[in-house]
């Protein structure tokens, strides 16, 4: 569900948003469907910032994570493709397409790209 | 070859759901290459027919079916239904739909919530195909918490419950988060039922332009807003037809899934009206008349025989030509039906003593017959009618053409309310609700519902958008935009977030059905059950039912319609003749009043018309003074001149210079048959029928479809197909196609009369100005008793009384009766119920305890005996109506004393305790106390005007009315008055009437004046100022300036202080 944003959430400062979507880069195929990523780095980065991610198959992934920082993962499977189209009456309606895929690493990953602005994100659950 | 055809689509008939027309959604279907559609609206079948209809003008083969709420009997009651969609495989399968709608909304535990059970579907499954396992289904929500053996489970009870072969697990797609793994668990689990898989599509819109409409509706129906509606919405905008190809590409994983909607497509009959197994109700006949052709013929020749005295060779011919056209179009049994219905009227109107059995039913029919059927010489002599078409030379055409009927005829049947109440209810038990149903309505949106509606949901200020509705003067909703811009209060929004939204969705929300609503009056009877055809639901009100179907969709049936509309002139009238009888002792026969009576002509061409049904209104009183109608005729033109589709075109004035004598020439000289007797210009509905056979060669019922054509919902591509069809024929027939198209914008789709309902019209227009002319004391005692009705407000009716010397009386507690009585010859008392707060119960106790206990001494009494509470009898005192109280001397006094012997609490019968010592030294009531009191408790002040009281504070040249009538052309007048109507005919000109203590004032408020005055004229008092305009017979004042009145300022000041300062 997408929250509310004229919810009052508090009264302090102390609000710390969870699993926001992180911006990534996608080379995309037929009928822009993301064919590479480079979610994983990004989301290794990113957790090594925060420090609190874990993975599942810490193995597998180091063994294939490409040495280049710039190399992107080739997606080798689609598994489920859904939109949203929502808040329209609001001054930043919310238009995604979502995609959720399985990387060569053997990631699943879910990935969607905002279709106002055409920039991709990876969404971590 | 098609690979998948779409079986799943929702119109705006899913009312609050669907959010496209059949036409469009049937449009687009057409343009993505489909060449079946399915039509499953939810809990109804109201768009079944219109849907066949286009379909067979697209050339798509329409498939009808529903979505209904379904409950297995072992269910729990509180538990959310399941969803199941049923299509018509055969007709035998759609009279099984229909029933079951009609059980699943006649056992709904709440109204609006039906729910078909298992018991009535067990009974009615035969040619059915059904869908279950819709995403919004019990088995899809199993699917989705995993719990696939229930769900197996569940597909197998449908699979017991339809034959196995008419059964299919429903997959869909939208692009939502979920779908996929349903679709895997759906086939899992359909495969273990060993249930086949079908593809749909769920549409609930053509286009996905229509996704935000679509999410206002949902909110609208939840009661909630956009922003508290998130989980009834759907997530995204994918609920659109899409392409057959696009449905395969998607259903690629299921093959068989989107092949097996093909193969549903085939099995199923293509839907049509030809489906409906309709037949007009075969009453048995008596005995000795060996088919019902010769029944009806006997019972019209007796009452002709009764009638004429003899049958002459005029009459005779009539009869035959009209006997051989019921014949011809197998109208017997409907006629004889009408007959029934006649006779059941008549003992109601035997026992509300309306008429005695010893009168002939044509001489004093329960009813007057309205619309085209008037035009039959069999109407009339069955009581259908009160008109004798052979006076009058009325054309058989547009009710019975000769060649074939496109629709049944309907006669419609105007009774006075005591009369229809009991009649329907006489119907119902007559013939059943399964057999007998009252016609829906269907209310659509339009611009002032539009605001509220989707206002609300956009979270829009309440208060802003009440005020919007109230200025708004269009009814389009298209029109917002303009409307705000026009408006200063909100020409800044328009681009405002929310109400640019409001702009946008509600022009798409302009024509939507609201729901279904209940017809005023149209009975549909039939002798096959009813509920085969069309579902049957209960009513808002208790006891009674309606069908699915709307007027028009029943004429397309053919079904029988029969309208019982109420008439508060009939009412009015049959009251008035009751209080003439008890004065004078004889019942007038209204039926044999002289038609030609000039006493009553002269009042009418002076446009006197006050009170009088159908001429009352001011524009008919502008019209009337130049059309001076001398017979009936005449004022059948009258009457039929003044309607919006004559108006339209301009015909009106045109008409009226044309018969004061103007040059004019047809447009064609084919043209002279069809409008040789009004001038050239269309003013009756025939005319325009008449003019299709003759201008373009058309058949009678071909040209009646054309008219048809331009009433319809959405009929722009019906309408154009109609005009090719005229240009040609016209044409053909050596019509030059310019003149041709001149001649076809002349139709237009405002209304217009026929031309034997404008006589009919004229009749009881006639009847009511006579009754006025001869017996005022009693006409306008049954006026005031008949409210609401009409046109004016009580306070006008009273000022037009008087005028012609009738007096109303004050109420008073020892004279008045529950209504209004004559109490001399030239007066009337008010009834006790016309004081606020006092209704029929209360105004009988007041009445029942003077009839026991003789009449009341004093105000202690009144407050004792009647029962009251203490604002009625402080609203009586204050009309005046315990003026005649021995110990009464002073209004205020006696509110003074109510609140002394007034006791809340009557358990304990009260002390007779003197109040003289606890009365007050109060200011007396003076002469604006009465008149703000009885303005107060009644709307009218009986023994003068507000005007009368405001002039002596106002500028001398503030003229009041009578002087008006002394001004010469475009004289400068400065006038004022109480602000009574206000009209906007075709969004033109504004037509506003005041009042003073001497008459009517009309005023003319030109567009660019309205701009500026408008929220001033619509003050309740107002002074103008402007030029009277006196143009053919017709008195305006054309407004240049207004400015409001306050009737509390004058009030508050002392008169010394303010005279003169309303300037």
């Amino acid at each position: 569900m997408v929250k509310n944003p004229r919810t009052q959430t508090g009264t302090g400062t102390s609000h710390r948003p969870l699993n926001l979507p992180v911006p990534v880069t996608v080379q995309t195929g037929t009928e822009d469907s993301p064919a590479a990523t480079d979610a994983l780095r990004r989301r290794h980065t990113d957790s090594e910032k925060r420090t609190v991610y874990t993975h599942r198959h810490p193995r597998r992934l180091a063994r294939s994570h490409p040495e280049s920082d710039s190399a992107l993962v080739r997606v080798a499977n689609i598994i489920d493709m859904w939109e949203i189209d929502d808040e329209w009456w609001r001054s930043s309606p919310i238009r995604r397409r979502y995609w959720k895929v399985k990387l060569e690493t053997g990631h699943d990953l879910t990935l969607f790209q905002d279709i106002e602005s055409g920039r991709w994100f990876h969404q971590d659950y | 070859m098609n690979r998948y055809v779409e079986l799943r689509a929702m119109s705006w008939y899913s009312f609050m759901e669907g959010a496209s027309s059949i036409d469009e959604m049937m449009e687009r279907a057409h343009e993505l290459g489909y060449t079946a559609l399915g039509l499953t609206d939810r809990h109804n079948l109201t768009g079944a027919i219109e849907f066949a209809d286009v379909a067979e003008e697209f050339n798509i083969k329409p498939i009808i079916g529903v979505t209904l709420n379904y409950r297995w009997e072992d269910s729990n009651p509180k538990c959310q239904p399941d969803t199941i969609t049923l299509l018509a495989e055969t007709q035998r399968g759609y009279a099984n739909i229909a029933n079951l709608v009609s059980f699943a909304h006649i056992a709904a535990e709440e109204r609006g919530e039906p729910v078909l059970n298992e018991r009535h579907a067990r009974e009615r499954t035969g040619g059915i195909i059904a869908l279950v396992g819709a995403p919004e289904s019990q088995t899809a929500q199993m699917l989705m918490d995993g719990q696939i053996d229930h769900a197996v489970q569940s597909l197998l009870r449908f699979k017991d419950l339809f034959a196995p072969s008419c059964i299919f697990a429903e997959m869909q797609r939208h692009y939502v988060h979920g779908d996929a793994v349903r679709n895997r668990h759906l086939h899992h689990a359909a495969e273990i039922a060993d249930i086949p898989i079908v593809a749909t599509g769920g549409v609930v819109y053509h286009d996905r332009s229509r996704s935000r409409l679509h999410d206002v509706l949902t909110a609208i129906r939840h009661n909630l807003t956009l922003e508290t509606s998130h989980v009834q919405r759907k997530a995204n905008s994918r609920y659109d037809l899409r392409a057959p190809d696009e449905m395969c590409r998607l259903f690629q994983q299921y093959p068989e899934a989107a092949q097996n909607s093909v193969t549903i497509a085939d099995r199923c009959m293509a839907f049509g009206v030809d489906c409906i197994n309709y037949s007009f109700p075969q009453d048995p006949v008596p005995n000795e008349f060996p088919t019902q052709q010769e029944y009806l013929e006997t019972i019209c020749t007796d009452a002709a025989r009764r009638r004429y005295g003899a049958i002459d060779e005029k009459v005779q011919e009539r009869l035959d030509k009209e006997f051989a056209l019921i014949e011809k179009h197998g109208l017997t049994g409907f006629f004889l039906l009408y007959n029934r219905v006649i006779e059941l009227a008549r003992d109601v109107a035997i026992e509300l003593g309306h008429t005695s059995r010893e009168i002939p039913l044509e001489e004093r029919p329960p009813g007057r017959g309205r619309g085209s059927s008037v035009a039959m010489l069999v109407g009339t002599l069955m009581g259908l009618s009160h008109i004798d078409p052979m006076e009058h030379d009325l054309p058989l055409e547009r009710f019975l053409p000769d060649d074939m009927l496109a629709n049944t005829p309907d006669i419609d049947l105007d009774f006075p309310r005591d009369v229809r109440e009991k009649l329907i209810l006489r119907v119902f038990q007559e013939f059943g609700w399964d057999h007998a149903a009252l016609a829906a309505m269907i209310p659509t949106y339009r611009i002032k519902g539009v605001i509220r509606d989707v206002g609300k949901v956009l979270g829009l200020p309440t208060h802003q958008l009440d005020t919007l509705a109230k200025r708004t003067e269009s009814r389009n909703a298209r029109q917002l935009r303009d409307e705000m811009l026009s408006n200063p209060a909100f020409r800044d929004k328009v681009d405002h977030p929310g109400w640019r939204d409001l702009i946008e969705v509600g022009s798409q929300l302009q024509g939507f059905p609201k729901g279904i609503a209940q017809h005023p009056g149209g009975m549909i009877i039939s002798s096959n059950p009813l509920i085969d055809m069309t579902p049957v639901q209960p009513s808002a009100i208790q006891g009674r039912y309606i069908c699915q179907w709307d007027k028009d969709t029943a004429d397309r049936a053919n079904f029988l319609k029969i309208d019982f509309l109420s008439l508060g002139a009939l009412s009015q009238m049959q009251e008035c003749l009751h209080l003439v009888a008890d004065r004078t002792g004889h019942y007038i026969d209204i039926s044999r009043v002289d038609l030609d009576d000039p006493d009553v002509y002269r009042d009418l061409a002076s446009g006197d018309t006050v009170g009088i049904f159908q001429v009352e209104s001011a524009a008919q009183m502008q019209t009337i003074t130049r059309l001076r109608p001398k017979n009936l005729y005449d004022l059948a033109l009258e009457v039929a001149a003044v309607r919006p589709g004559v108006g339209a075109n301009n015909g009106v004035a045109e008409f009226i210079r044309r018969r004061n004598g103007q040059r004019w020439t047809y447009d064609h000289p084919l043209e002279r048959n069809a409008l040789e007797k009004s001038l050239g210009i269309i003013l009756f509905q025939d005319q325009v029928v008449q003019l299709g056979m003759d201008i373009a060669g058309m058949t009678p019922t071909q040209s009646d479809q054309m008219r048809r054509a331009f009433q319809r919902r959405n009929n722009e591509r019906t309408v154009a197909w109609h005009r090719d069809l005229f240009i040609r024929g016209a044409v053909q027939r050596g019509v030059d196609e310019e003149t041709a198209e001149v001649i076809f914008q002349k139709f237009n789709p405002h209304y217009m009369f026929p031309e034997a309902h404008a006589v009919a019209f004229a009749a009881t227009a006639f009847h009511m100005a006579w009754l006025r002319t001869h017996h005022p004391n009693e006409f306008y005692t049954s006026i005031f008793n008949a409210q609401p009705m009409g046109f004016w407000p009580l306070e006008t009716l009273k000022q037009d009384a008087a005028k012609r010397g009738v007096a109303v009386l004050r109420p008073d507690v020892n004279m008045s009766d529950i209504m209004c009585i004559p109490e001399t010859d030239d007066s009337f008392r008010l009834g006790l119920t016309f004081v606020c707060g006092i209704d029929k119960a209360s105004a009988a106790t007041v009445v029942e305890s003077r009839r026991w206990h003789g009449p009341y001494m004093s105000l202690a009494e009144v407050v004792s005996r009647s029962g009251l509470q203490r604002n009625a009898i402080e609203s009586l005192v204050k009309a005046g109506a315990c003026d005649g109280l021995n110990d009464a001397d002073d209004r205020r006094r006696l509110l003074w004393e109510v609140g002394l012997q007034y006791d809340a609490d009557r358990d304990q019968p009260r002390l007779d305790i003197p109040t003289d010592h606890e009365m007050a030294d109060l200011m007396r009531t003076d002469v604006i106390d009465q008149m703000v009191f009885e303005y107060q408790t009644m709307g009218l002040w009986t023994e003068g005007h507000v005007m009368s009281y405001l002039r002596s504070y106002m500028d001398d040249r503030i003229i009041d009315s009578r002087c008006i009538n002394n001004l010469a052309h475009s004289a400068h007048v400065t006038t004022a008055g109480k602000v009574l109507r206000r009209q906007k005919p075709l969004g033109k000109m504004v037509f506003i009437t005041l009042e003073d203590e001497f008459g009517l004032i009309p005023l003319a408020v030109a567009p660019a004046e309205w701009k500026i005055y408008k929220d001033t004229l619509k003050h309740p008092i107002v002074a103008v100022s402007g030029t009277l305009s006196r143009e053919d017979n017709t008195v305006n004042i054309h407004v240049t300036r207004a400015w409001p009145i306050s009737l509390s300022r004058a009030i508050q000041m002392p008169q010394q202080d303010i005279s003169k300062n309303f300037r």
